[in-house]
């Protein structure tokens, strides 16, 4: 009995180093790589041995002399079976498992994009390759994302495109005066020549704020709570138009451009929360409106649906639904505008819909198209796991503080 | 370098400078300096815990964000420790805790920017304050736990072999003491990843790292429950190897771009 104990103590801690050794390997691995590492055929024969090895090591605590003594190091031990055989539950093989023989049918994980107003029930992966269908559709009514209060005084230059896909990408530029920062989607590039921190418009004398071709340009203004830039656009061939982007008083950001490229200056302001404001739709069941953000997934159907991403959808390819002329038109007035910067008459006509007319009180959040990512996890075995977790902390708990607070209660005391 | 000409920046340097000269009252032999010494030890905790306040206060959230954040509860955590080891755990050598606790301060003071920040969607939990907490409380035990080992290597060297033994025995104690708020985090820290990522492990290098560190204290406590005090040494290294994995998970991986993660928020 003493040589068996003596091996399944070596195993442990072969296990327990070897494991460690692993850990640390795998943590300079890519998330990815770490993923298949930990995943893969040996790695699986390992986890299957050590559940084998902590099974007989509860079997020998369960049978030795003193076992209330040891009722923690059977918690934890049980415990950690339980995880492991809930994370195999959980994987790809468990899952395929569970349908061959429980006929348990589900997708392990993937994502749902879904563009408001619409729904869906296709699972997609990373890549958005569609996996399989999920037994109920989705339907994002909103899309929600709250901002927390802006610094004071704390502004920033935002480049806004639309990509190949038709999505909108936003970049902050980290701008210094006089420094070139290439634009991306076009090879002009954009140069801050000055920024006023505190700045109020001013119109040549022939112009005014209701005309309809303003042409503003800025002076500091000490009463003044906005900003304003004096920005230089360069062409590759060397033609260079100046341009101010000057937020008014009573707006909160401003821009110039298009909604295929345009620049922004916007009040700092950190994302605190953003959410799907979804509908579930499951066949022969009433449907059920619900709330998805960060930290509060929903769960139904034996799968949880986590808020994971949002993109905004560019005004062109938004509009789906519009005719090939008027796509056309947002495409031409696209590119008019990626090389619009080269020339005052267009830059005239694009700060005109900018800074005072249309968008001059647009909030950040834009009526373009949002589209939501939801991460979608089956919950086979996440019970198990859970149990595991609670019998590992309570077990180790109770072995290594129980006994010393029961020590120093029952400890003598002087007279 | 960053020096903080602020009050929170005044509190933690006047502390610094508390903790600076209970080290050097360590140094003489004699009850009356060792008084001395605890007494300045406490005063420079009870200057951050005014720090740490004013910073909760001044953030709107409990300092445990930023690395700024993390280090000086770190700090403010080392002495009541110390007390707590020191009357229950026989612990020793009250100079290893003053100087572990410069040294927690000194990037604190020096190195990370105070810069507040809002907490992004994914922190914003009821599960960021307890499972910060169990990890940090969890650290600054294991830290005081490795100093305790490390002063037993130099005990064993210099041949007294009593006071290796107790401060064998005192790591021992911190590590069981630990261990439990290390499983507590990673299992709070599971909870949290299957709330806001959609799953409770990502083989991320922050999630890779702690767990080598609980495998190797595991390691450890399997180790000197099967030979006791048999490999004393052995025990000591294990101890340290445990620390310096501590360390890595709570600097290395955070500061380094080596290591591309999930948890990369106290960057």
């Amino acid at each position: 009995l003493r040589n068996v104990r003596s091996a399944l103590f070596g195993g442990c801690l072969s296990a327990l180093v070897g494991l460690a050794a692993m850990s640390i390997v795998g943590a300079f691995l890519s998330l990815h790589n770490a993923h298949q590492l930990f995943t893969s055929r040996p790695m699986t024969a390992f986890w299957i041995a050590s559940v084998f090895l902590l099974a007989c090591s509860v079997v020998a605590q369960i049978f030795s002399r003193d076992v209330l003594r040891s009722l923690g190091p059977i918690a934890m031990h049980t415990g950690i079976i339980l995880i492991l055989i809930g994370a195999m539950l959980g994987s790809g093989q468990g899952h395929r498992l569970a349908e061959r023989y429980l006929g348990i049918g589900r997708l392990a994980q993937g994502y749902l994009r879904i563009v408001e107003g619409r729904q869906s029930s296709v699972m997609i992966d990373e890549n958005g390759v569609p996996i399989g269908r999920l037994p109920f559709a989705v339907g994002l009514s909103k899309f929600e994302t709250d901002y927390y209060p802006p610094k004071p005084g704390a502004w920033e230059l935002v480049v806004r495109w639309a990509d190949d896909a038709g999505f909108q990408q936003t970049r902050s530029l980290d701008w210094l005066p006089g420094m070139p920062i290439q634009l991306p989607g076009t090879a002009n590039k954009l140069t801050v020549l000055q920024y006023l921190p505190r700045a109020r418009a001013v119109y040549p004398e022939s112009q005014s704020a209701n005309s309809q071709t303003p042409r503003p340009t800025a002076i500091p203004d000490a009463a003044s709570s906005k900003p304003a830039m004096e920005l230089a656009i360069t062409d590759p061939a060397g033609g260079q138009s100046r341009h101010w982007l000057i937020v008014p008083a009573d707006a909160d950001c401003n821009w110039i451009g298009t909604p295929s490229l345009s620049l922004w200056l916007v009040p700092q302001q950190a994302v605190q929360q953003y959410r799907s404001k979804v509908t579930i739709i499951r066949p022969s069941l009433p449907t059920l409106d619900a709330d998805i953000e960060v930290n509060h997934p929903l769960s139904i159907a034996g799968y949880s649906l986590h808020q994971n991403s949002f993109r905004v959808i560019a005004e062109s390819s938004f509009v789906s639904g519009a005719s090939e002329d008027e796509a056309g038109k947002d495409d031409e007035a696209g590119d008019a505008v990626a090389s619009s910067m080269q020339s005052d008459a267009a830059g005239r006509r694009h700060s005109q819909h900018g800074t005072k007319k249309t968008f001059g009180n647009r909030s950040r959040q834009s009526p373009q198209g949002m589209q939501t990512t939801l991460a979608v996890h089956s919950e086979l075995g996440l019970s198990v796991v859970y149990a595991g977790l609670a019998l590992l902390v309570a077990g180790a708990f109770v072995f290594y503080w129980g006994g010393p607070i029961v020590q120093f209660i029952r400890r003598p005391r002087p007279n | 370098l960053s020096i903080k000409f602020t009050t929170l920046g005044l509190l933690i340097y006047a502390a610094m400078l508390l903790w600076l000269l209970a080290g050097l009252a360590c140094l003489p032999r004699g009850r009356r300096w060792q008084k001395q010494s605890s007494r300045l030890f406490a005063g420079g905790f009870l200057l951050l815990v005014s720090a740490c306040a004013l910073r909760w206060w001044q953030a709107g959230q409990p300092p445990l964000q930023s690395m700024f954040e993390v280090m000086l509860t770190l700090g403010m955590f080392i002495y009541p420790l110390w007390v707590f080891s020191e009357k229950f755990l026989q612990a020793r050598f009250q100079a290893t805790a003053v100087i572990l606790g410069l040294a927690v301060l000194v990037p604190v003071g020096f190195v990370f920017q105070a810069q507040a920040s809002e907490l992004p969607p994914a922190l914003r939990s009821w599960l960021f304050i307890p499972h910060v907490a169990a990890y940090m409380l969890a650290y600054a035990i294991l830290i005081l736990a490795g100093a305790q080992a490390a002063m037993q290597l130099i005990c064993h060297r210099r041949g007294n072999s009593a006071d290796a033994q107790l401060c064998e025995l005192a790591s021992s104690k911190l590590v069981g003491l630990a261990f439990p708020l290390l499983c507590l985090a990673l299992a709070l820290g599971a909870v949290w990843g299957q709330l806001a990522w959609a799953d409770y492990w990502h083989w991320d290098p922050k999630e890779l790292w702690s767990l080598a560190t609980i495998l190797i204290f595991a390691a450890y406590l399997h180790f000197r429950r099967h030979f006791g005090k048999k490999y004393m040494r052995i025990n000591a290294i294990i101890v340290i190897v445990g620390c310096a994995c501590v360390i890595v998970t709570l600097l290395w991986v955070n500061l380094s771009r080596l290591f591309q993660g999930m948890h990369n928020y106290a960057s």
